[in-house]
């Protein structure tokens, strides 16, 4: 199981790694809002740890190597507006790596690095007004002199704990001070302690640190201290390794953890899949909306499915070549070649009042202003809504299973415990359900699990046919507007959806069949 | 699993009859002993015609032109240089009386031809003219169905020809090396399996930039193989320890030969099976990516497209009626096919 569902998750990331084209380029036009198109796109790119290395990362980033590559990079004079921003976003996490190297810089360099470390200095409240600071490299050279034992991070995290616990107002002072530093450990206790009276003034003190603008903080309403939480966390997910100094050991695990595959991973265990591309609105969120319909309808169609099928199935084997048989098995043949999107769409024709008759609503799920009517005229109107695509998604699974039904049927009725049972004197249904079927249906419930990725596969279709507004329609426009993040929670979804049926006709099998136990299980 | 084939009393007389030939002959004659079988089989037989003569059978030219004092022959595939620009239509307008003769295809229309003589006729009913009617930009519903056919048969039997392929080389390779080779291969099935294939088709359909015939069809192949590989591994595991395998080998023939030439050939059955059921699937994969608008790209005549429009005008009912017949036909007789197949090389038939 676990293997198999690893193999899932590398074949979803291979899948999107393959496709042309990168998740920024196909959705980066959604989130274009004028600033400045490096830093926009460096930040689209960071949400998808598309700076990462796929599977190994044998270079880890840190806060440190952050600084080396600005360092680098403001030798090059067009880059240096790019340098200003990133030294003034990254704040107090590079100064131990910028300021001791000031010196080694390039004059022109130099002076890129410090216009960023002056709007750095506000954020740290050591100045009020960088301008008036006549020499800049002395101002960070002594600074680094006095302070450099504060840059530890036993030490950021005793400030932080000493704020949290005692409300020391120095401590905050200091902290701001230390400014992004003490990032990793604002964090940790965070999500150590979660959101209380105590920990509530750290969010406030965040805005102050990192420059970002959010609200959050005691006495706001407890519901934005919440959502201003969680984005805050949500912030950290994506930018934790811009702030943190890996030690030695963190550079090894670092080495698959640094990872795209590993962060994804982790964001798909945490049902974290990102924002869709085309509305900016949280996959997940769109999935809960969908799903149900989608589930419902794929439910409906299996249980149809099993209650046409084991009648006719069992019906066909207890009378063998009778004209019944040869009937029903040539129908079923035929249904089962039968391409469902055709029928659909006949069938809308037929029965929909686009041409002759008009039995059945023509599109989605309810009619219009049903909202407003009591729950059983809801129910019924859904239900009338219900039955074509029902049928048109469940026919192609009956036609199979009264197949496999009939032949498993026909298989133990030849046993001789049935015609001990008939010796016995019993009726035909006696023995036919009363001893026969529960090891006829041992093939077909074995199918179970095959009928889910069937079902979901055809939902696509019969959901576009009757714009029914569920997950397979919303897929049909993703895949038009190649939004990967549905299209890979959806794939990730369907695939978990199709092992939880294997393992759903695992357990069915045991119920109906004693003899089988899974006590000495295989992996 | 029998259903349609007639009750075994009367298929086992014909079976047990034929000792001393081929496994082949055999499982032939055993498919050729049914009425359902013989229509099946021909019915794919002429879907195949019918694919292959694509151009002869629906085209903008005429098989055989006689036209200002030259001759051509199938000018429809050569494209001659003095026939540019001109159709049918055009030919019939231009040609002088007993001088200028013509064969003209049964279908005289082009699959991607919109005009006819500068006009565009489109959604008209079935007449004379149409047999089948014209779609929503004056196309022959008749000569896209024709050329479809070809489309629909060339996408089903490449892809099948992939995956039977891949699965045959990894289920003999599982099977016959067991161990590592055998469990990964096992798990790599159950991943592949547990994703739905249409699904998954789809979806890489959607994050590829442009789509080909040939990617659809490598598509389609790379996703579908588990089955042939189960079927070839689960063939193989029993046949492995049959007595006729163990003289082989005893004999001291090498793996290899003892693989390819013994082992194989008994373990394909299930195989051609599986493969002509694969047709009638991908077929029908093929319909319904063009019908939702991914499958092949637009100017080939692909009937999940006419489908597609069929939908967007739901009163032209040629539209509906046509192209699906043509490919309830296919799938139809590609699985019943299958269906006769099954039973003749069905091991337990053919030694009963």
């Amino acid at each position: 199981m676990v293997p198999t569902l690893f193999g899932i998750t590398l074949i979803t990331f291979v899948l999107v790694h393959l496709a042309p084209g990168t998740p920024v380029t196909a959705g980066y036009g959604a989130s274009i809002s004028g600033g400045n198109m490096e830093d926009e796109r460096e930040q689209y790119a960071r949400r998808y740890f598309l700076h990462l290395p796929l599977f190994v990362n044998l270079d880890v980033q840190d806060a440190e190597s952050m600084a080396d590559d600005l360092m680098v990079a403001a030798q090059d004079p067009d880059r240096r507006p790019f340098v200003r921003r990133q030294v003034a976003a990254l704040g107090g996490a590079i100064v131990p790596y910028v300021v001791p190297h000031l010196g080694d810089l390039d004059p022109e360099a130099r002076e890129a690095v410090l216009d960023g470390l002056d709007r750095v200095a506000v954020r740290m409240e050591i100045t009020d007004d960088p301008g008036a600071v006549t020499d800049r490299e002395r101002f960070w050279q002594e600074y680094w002199d006095y302070y450099k034992m504060d840059y530890r991070p036993a030490r950021a995290r005793r400030l932080v704990l000493r704020l949290v616990s005692e409300k020391n107002d120095l401590a905050g002072r200091e902290i701001v001070r230390l400014n992004t530093y003490c990032l990793p450990a604002i964090f940790e206790v965070l999500r150590k302690e979660g959101l209380d009276s105590r920990t509530l003034p750290l969010l406030p003190l965040l805005r102050r640190i990192t420059g970002i603008e959010r609200a959050g903080g005691p006495g706001e309403p407890p519901r934005v201290n919440r959502e201003s939480f969680d984005a805050w966390q949500s912030w950290w997910r994506y930018q934790a390794d811009q702030y943190t100094t890996c030690d030695s050991l963190c550079r090894v695990t670092g080495v698959v953890t640094e990872t795209q595959y590993a962060r994804w991973l982790v964001r798909l265990v945490t049902l974290d899949f990102g924002e869709s591309t085309t509305d900016g609105r949280p996959v997940l969120d769109k999935l809960l909306q969908r799903l149900p319909v989608t589930m419902l309808l794929s439910l409906l169609a299996l249980l149809a499915a099993y209650v046409v099928a084991i009648p006719v199935g069992t019906y066909s084997a207890m009378y063998p070549a009778s004209v019944t048989d040869r009937v029903v098995t040539f129908a079923l043949f035929v249904l089962y070649s039968l391409p469902s999107f055709w029928l659909a769409i006949m069938l809308i024709r037929m029965l929909c009042g686009v041409g002759m008759l008009d039995i059945f609503p023509l599109r989605g799920l309810s009619s219009v202003g049903a909202e407003g009517w009591s729950w059983p005229g809801r129910v019924a109107d859904m239900a009338h809504h219900l039955v074509l695509p029902v049928f048109c998604l469940s026919y192609v699974s009956f036609a199979t299973l009264s197949r496999y039904q009939r032949s498993g049927m026909m298989d133990v009725i030849r046993q001789d415990y049935i015609r001990t049972a008939r010796a016995k004197g019993l009726g035909e249904l006696t023995v036919i359900f009363g001893h026969a079927m529960r090891n006829a249906v041992i093939p077909i419930l074995t199918l179970l699990g095959l009928q889910i990725p069937y079902l979901i596969g055809g939902s696509v279709i019969i959901e576009r046919v009757f714009g029914i507004e569920g997950m397979g329609l919303e897929t049909f426009e993703a895949i038009r507007n190649r939004d990967y993040n549905w299209i890979l929670a959806v794939s990730f979804l369907t695939a978990i959806m199709t092992l939880c049926g294997i393992l759903l006709s695992d357990v069915l099998y045991a119920i109906v069949d004693p003899r089988i136990t899974y006590e000495r299980k295989r992996a | 699993m029998d259903t349609i084939v007639p009750p075994p009393a009367e298929r086992a007389s014909r079976v047990l009859r034929p000792y001393g030939r081929s496994p082949w002959r055999r499982a032939l004659s055993v498919f050729m002993g049914s009425h359902v079988n013989r229509a099946a089989g021909v019915t794919v037989l002429l879907l195949f015609v019918m694919g292959a003569l694509a151009d002869l059978l629906a085209a903008d030219l005429p098989l055989f032109l006689r036209f200002e004092g030259k001759s051509y022959l199938f000018p429809n595939i050569t494209r001659p240089a003095g026939l540019e620009g001109l159709d049918n239509s055009d030919l019939l307008d231009l040609m002088v009386e007993d001088e200028d003769w013509a064969i003209f295809p049964p279908v005289p229309y082009a699959p991607s031809q919109s005009k006819i003589r500068g006009e565009i006729e489109a959604l008209r009913p079935p007449s004379l003219k149409h047999v089948m009617g014209t779609d929503d930009r004056g196309r022959d519903v008749f000569a896209r169905v024709i050329h479809g056919c070809r489309l629909s048969l060339a996408i089903g039997i490449v892809s099948v020809i992939i995956y039977v392929v891949i699965g045959v080389f990894l289920g003999a390779g599982a099977a016959y090396f067991g161990g590592l080779v055998d469990a990964s291969v096992t798990r790599l099935v159950e991943v592949m399996m547990s994703f739905p294939a249409f699904f998954f088709i789809l979806a890489i359909q959607g994050l590829l930039e442009r789509t080909s015939i040939l990617q659809l069809m490598i598509i389609i192949g790379l996703t579908r193989w588990t089955d042939v590989a189960r079927l070839v591994r689960g063939e193989i595991l029993r046949i492995k320890n049959e007595a006729y395998i163990v003289a082989a080998r005893s004999a001291g023939l090498s793996r290899m030969r003892l693989l390819v030439r013994h082992i194989l050939p008994n373990a394909m059955g299930p195989v051609w099976v599986s493969a002509s059921f694969g047709v009638a699937g991908s077929v029908l994969i093929e319909a319904a990516l063009s019908f939702l608008g991914f499958g092949t790209p637009p100017p080939a005549p692909s009937w999940g497209e006419l489908l597609t429009q069929a939908y967007m005008h739901t009163d032209c009912w040629w539209l509906m009626a046509f192209p699906g017949l043509a490919l309830f036909v296919t799938v139809f007789s590609f699985n019943l096919t299958g269906e006769g197949l099954r039973d003749a090389v069905d091991p337990r038939l053919l030694y009963e």
